[in-house]
């Protein structure tokens, strides 16, 4: 018995040991010199997001340039409760630069501010603090502004028609998608045979919004647009859409995430409001290496948003900014 | 220390705590410079410092053989709780800070008196209770605040619990461990502590010998709620924030930490220092596997293989203990 008993101990720490091998090749080449080889560490705010991964990309080809390496630690959801011990764990390995979507706009500060503390420097990518002075850069998208650009586009594909929109949001409180509803109601006024029903909130499942999508059918015969603030939203009014088998819907939705772009190609989706999370990875990339080699730094970046249509999919300009773990060749 | 006094203390831990001193002996050895300095492990007991808190009470819940899936959603309730009366106070000051923190707790054990009653009561098993628990107050969190965490603290709770020290150690470091010390002394030496274990290895026998069983397993689920409520407020001090999407598998980290800890999920099994050890597993793992480079999401892998060999170790010990 007891062999048994340490057989199950042993296999347990030697698969630990498995892991933990493979991970430990840190190159330590990063030296003193202050024009490149910098260690950069980049912490999204969750993984699996094909959003961060075009973030990651543009990172990387920024870092590049300067022969920089890039170590990238996902939390497994958005939330500070994930991402600060993983911040903490990265501090302690004592980056040159931490590049960081913060995932709470108060609760990274004290975290981060130890960070700074230790002389690692902090750029903000995508996300933002209540009080960002600690940063040397932020790069951000401007949310309200794809809001409107929405909204333009779908008051343009709906033509002269008359009827109601209603915009299917995340959860309240996330500020990006806020602002994006926020543009697009303001951008809808510009027609006033357009009727906006106002939002409602899926937090972010598919069933919750596919079940709001169908309701609405049902009490709104006069629906004709959706707009729809994030990926698994337009999920799930795809999939009411297509349960009700109604064809005068127009959805408008945001993110080019693979399943994004596969809504467009099928016509399920007229068009996706996709922002450019490659130019904020090159961006904040960018800002963080000239901090570190004592260049002049621009404080605040904002990003804009392009328009994906059936049509304009394959242009490059649209290419280059669907959302991709692949990066595209530099 | 006498052998009998070394099971008393230590039970089935000892094998999962040397697997943990491996754990820490090899990141010390992979990366010992950023590994094994003192800011960095007690960033690990920061971290693991809430599920501490909420695996004590687990601990309890679990040898009665009963189970608690509703800690995290009572955690955020309670902090969103607290976070509003703060807030009606003004939401500064001292008197403010101590009521949000007896308010947390109170509002974390009026769910467990809740839990504890439908399940001795209304005869509804503690999974689906807890289950629905976990349902409930998530969803009234989520009512009270509209979906948009409260983020307002008070500035003498973010620099004392949140994040202030004693004596070089975290305030936050320093609730857990006296928690874990009082529950561990509670459930070894005291009579509570061994009408739990009774209750846990045949509650019948129990009930025949006299003991209230409902009673016990009411406050038993009381103290687990409690001990939620605290961890709210903790969890609000330290985040200035209160997370609402932030803790939805506390409740699975929880049970892990406390099965890997030796405690059995079939009831009258289980120690305090066991669970201590079984939360700072997945801590160590989540802090050094980043630290050496590998992405994070390995622990939840590890820690998978770890609960599996721990509960096997576990039926290992029973088998033996039946033979002889």
């Amino acid at each position: 018995m007891r062999t048994y008993k340490w057989m199950a101990a042993a296999t347990a720490v030697l698969s630990l040991t498995a892991l933990t091998a493979c991970g430990g090749n840190d190159d330590t080449a990063a030296g003193g010199d202050k024009t490149g080889g910098f260690k950069i560490a980049l912490i999204p705010g969750v993984a699996n997001d094909a959003y961060y991964g075009s973030v990651a990309c543009g990172v990387q080809a920024a870092a590049k340039a300067s022969g920089s390496t890039v170590d990238v630690q996902a939390p497994k959801s958005f939330s500070p409760t994930d991402q600060i011990p993983i911040l903490q764990a990265v501090v302690a390995k004592k980056p040159d630069v931490i590049i960081i979507a913060p995932t709470d706009s108060k609760a990274l500060y004290a975290p981060l501010k130890q960070a700074t503390a230790q002389g690692i420097k902090v750029v903000l990518v995508d996300t933002t603090l209540e009080d960002s002075s600690l940063a040397e850069a932020e790069v951000t998208s401007d949310n309200i502004e794809a809001g409107k650009t929405a909204a333009a586009k779908l008051l343009e594909l709906l033509g002269d028609k008359a009827g109601s929109v209603l915009t299917v949001n995340l959860s309240a409180g996330v500020t990006t998608t806020d602002d994006r509803f926020k543009g697009f109601a303001e951008g809808l006024k510009a027609n006033s045979k357009i009727k906006d029903l106002g939002q409602q909130y899926s937090n972010n499942s598919v069933q919750t919004a596919s079940s709001i999508v169908s309701a609405t059918v049902a009490s709104n015969p006069d629906l004709i647009g959706i707009f729809s603030t994030a990926a698994f939203n337009t999920e799930g009014a795809v999939a009411a859409l297509r349960q009700a088998k109604d064809d005068r819907v127009t959805i408008v939705g945001f993110d080019a995430n693979p399943p994004g772009v596969k809504q467009i190609q099928d016509g399920e989706v007229a068009a996706q409001v996709v922002l450019k999370p490659y130019d904020e990875g090159v961006a904040a990339g960018e800002q963080a290496i000239n901090a570190l080699t004592g260049k002049e730094v621009t404080k605040k970046i904002t990003t804009g948003a392009v328009v994906a249509t059936k049509d304009n999919l394959d242009s490059p300009e649209v290419q280059k900014y669907l959302y991709s773990f692949t990066c595209p060749a530099a | 220390m006498t052998s009998l006094r070394r099971r008393l203390l230590l039970g089935s831990a000892t094998d999962i705590t040397a697997i943990l001193l491996v754990i820490v002996a090899l990141f010390a050895i992979l990366d010992f410079e950023a590994f094994f300095t003192s800011a960095n492990l007690i960033n690990i007991l920061i971290n693991a410092s809430l599920l501490i808190v909420m695996a004590v009470g687990a601990t309890f819940v679990l040898i009665t053989g009963g189970v608690d899936l509703s800690v995290g959603s009572v955690l955020v309730f309670s902090g969103v709780i607290a976070g509003k009366v703060m807030i009606a106070m003004g939401p500064q000051g001292w008197a403010a800070s101590i009521v949000g923190i007896v308010v947390s707790m109170l509002a974390g054990a009026a769910w467990g008196v809740v839990n504890g009653l439908v399940i001795t009561k209304m005869r509804v098993p503690p999974l689906i209770t807890t289950l629905g628990s976990f349902g409930a107050a998530m969803g009234l969190a989520q009512i009270i605040t509209d979906g948009n965490d409260l983020k307002d603290v008070p500035n003498e709770l973010i620099d004392t619990l949140g994040v202030g020290r004693f004596l070089g150690l975290p305030w936050l470091v320093w609730v857990a461990l006296v928690v874990a010390l009082i529950g561990g002394l509670f459930l070894a030496l005291t009579r509570y502590g061994r009408r739990t274990y009774a209750i846990g290895s045949n509650a019948e026998a129990a009930r025949r010998a006299g003991i209230n069983v409902d009673r016990h397993l009411i406050s038993v689920y009381a103290i687990a709620g409690l001990l939620s409520g605290l961890a709210g407020i903790m969890s609000y001090a330290q985040f200035g924030s209160t997370t609402l999407s932030g803790h939805g598998t506390d409740n699975l980290s929880v049970i892990a930490a406390v099965v890997i800890g030796g405690t059995s999920l079939f009831g009258g099994v289980g120690t305090m220092f066991g669970t201590l050890v079984g939360t700072m597993i997945p801590a160590v793992l989540a802090n050094g596997l980043v630290i050496v480079g590998l992405n994070s999401f390995w622990r939840d892998f590890a820690v998978g293989v770890v609960l599996v060999a721990a509960v096997y170790l576990d039926q290992l010990r029973r088998r033996s203990r039946t033979k002889r």
